[in-house]
């Protein structure tokens, strides 16, 4: 088991991982995790999840991010260079070659028949990621708002051939998050439940305790997972006061979603 | 110049894209057709490609759409782009604010951003599966052929999909619905 790697190690052991990450984000976790878990030890598998958290709450691909952050780890800004540059290469060399060809394969007429078909299988893919997302997703009322909202008013802009931007779409989703955001915090608990601080303390040092027995304990969580997660909301409210406590029975309950999350992502 | 305009369109792309690779997609869509680089038909080739090969999509489709416009220096400066911005966002958020990332606002933002993208990624399945039945090289009606490859591809998937659960891979679907284009067309 080693600690620290060398920029050559990341490097190669990531441009490994990028010659195998086919498809996107969620396929890849258990890969990246075999590897960098297990077969090099560089990081425990709690690690590994608080890098699926991260890799998860940051713009770009996840393979990516897991690579910058594994990287980092290992061997500080250049472990994250190395890390990041190895999972690239691959797909870069391979793709840059195809593009220098691809133009020509295209015409042929037999290949451009079989692209046509390709189209749609191309726009039944982006379908069946739409719902598997929205299938995965935390069902509120806030997302499944935003969620209508959004896919409602890009279809309409384009009927209208109004060109809405996706930036613009999820700055506005950004802005409405933030006003109920700030609309909760002024009215109290999201269920209109008055925050009973000993009451969601207790509850919350439940699930931290079962929190601790990992795998037998994450999966009776994994259905109280949603409303551990609200007690650990008011429980945070409170933590003004009692910052670390509060904190520890958040990240319980997280892991505890993120747990349940995995698990519906793995059954996809 | 075109080098600058890949670079800040990808550099938007790397910035936004939340929801993984099929999140990226609208935005590399938007960024596209605004440059007028190409249409959804050959975006849907090119995306077919990105899912074929190893990488994350994302990157795939910045090094190939970079290269078609600008060489090799396009596809390094559109790869870059998409690459840089989470590479320094994940290194902020690991070196100092790990805390955001349990952030209850932060989350609730993140929450309605992912929504967002799951919705957008609706309208763009919705947007090009349209445009493939209804292209507009045939005046935009609805071309009959089309409507037969895609409800056919349909019919193998959705069983395939619920007998596999995730170990299908896209490629075949790719492969098939090729096949299908050759035999229908």
């Amino acid at each position: 088991m080693e600690q620290k790697g060398s920029f050559g190690e990341l490097f190669s052991t990531f441009f490994r991982i990028g010659l195998c990450t086919f498809g996107g984000g969620y396929a890849m976790i258990p890969l990246i995790s075999g590897i960098c878990v297990e077969e090099k030890g560089w990081i425990t598998s709690d690690e590994m999840m608080d890098v699926t958290v991260v890799a998860e709450s940051t713009p770009g691909p996840m393979a990516i991010n897991c690579a910058t952050y594994v990287g980092w780890k290992m061997g500080g800004m250049a472990g994250a260079v190395a890390g990041t540059l190895g999972i690239v290469t691959p797909a870069f060399v391979i793709i840059y070659l195809i593009s220098l060809f691809f133009g020509d394969i295209l015409r042929v007429s037999l290949f451009f028949n079989a692209f046509r078909g390709i189209q749609a299988a191309v726009a039944i893919l982006i379908l069946d990621a739409a719902f598997s997302m929205l299938w995965r997703m935390e069902k509120r009322a806030l997302s499944i708002g935003i969620f209508f909202g959004s896919a409602l008013l890009m279809l309409l802009a384009t009927l209208r051939s109004i060109h809405l931007s996706t930036i613009t779409l999820l700055l506005a989703a950004a802005a409405v998050s933030l006003g109920v955001y700030g609309a909760r915090g002024i009215m109290g608990d999201e269920e209109g439940k008055a925050p009973n601080p000993e009451k969601d303390k207790k509850k919350s040092g439940g699930a931290k305790k079962s929190g601790a027995g990992k795998k037998s304990g994450e999966a009776p969580e994994a259905k109280g997972g949603k409303g551990s997660k609200k007690e650990a909301k008011a429980a945070k409210k409170d933590a003004k006061k009692g910052a670390k406590a509060a904190k520890k029975d958040a990240k319980a309950a997280k892991k505890a979603e993120k747990a349940a999350k995995k698990k519906g992502g793995k059954g996809k | 110049m075109i080098y600058l305009e890949l670079l800040l369109g990808f550099l938007r792309v790397g910035c936004f894209s939340f929801g993984g690779a099929y999140g990226a997609i609208p935005l590399i869509r938007d960024v596209v057709m605004g440059y007028g680089w190409m249409d959804d038909e050959a975006l849907s080739c090119i995306i077919a490609i990105s899912e074929s090969t190893p990488g994350p999509i994302m990157v795939n489709l910045a090094t190939y759409i970079g290269s078609s416009q600008g060489g090799f220096l396009g596809a390094v400066l559109a790869t870059f782009a998409v690459v840089a911005p989470s590479f320094f966002v994940v290194l902020l958020v690991m070196a100092a604010l790990s805390a955001l990332v349990k952030n209850e606002c932060f989350r609730t933002v993140l929450g309605g951003l992912k929504a967002c993208v799951v919705g957008v990624i609706l309208a763009t399945g919705v947007e090009m599966l349209t445009g493939y039945l209804c292209p507009a090289g045939a005046g935009g009606a609805l071309q009959m052929q089309a409507v037969k490859l895609a409800v056919i591809l349909a019919v193998i998937w959705l069983p395939l999909k619920f007998l596999l659960k995730g170990r299908f891979s896209p490629v075949v679907l790719i492969a098939i619905s090729a096949v299908l284009g050759v035999f229908i067309y």
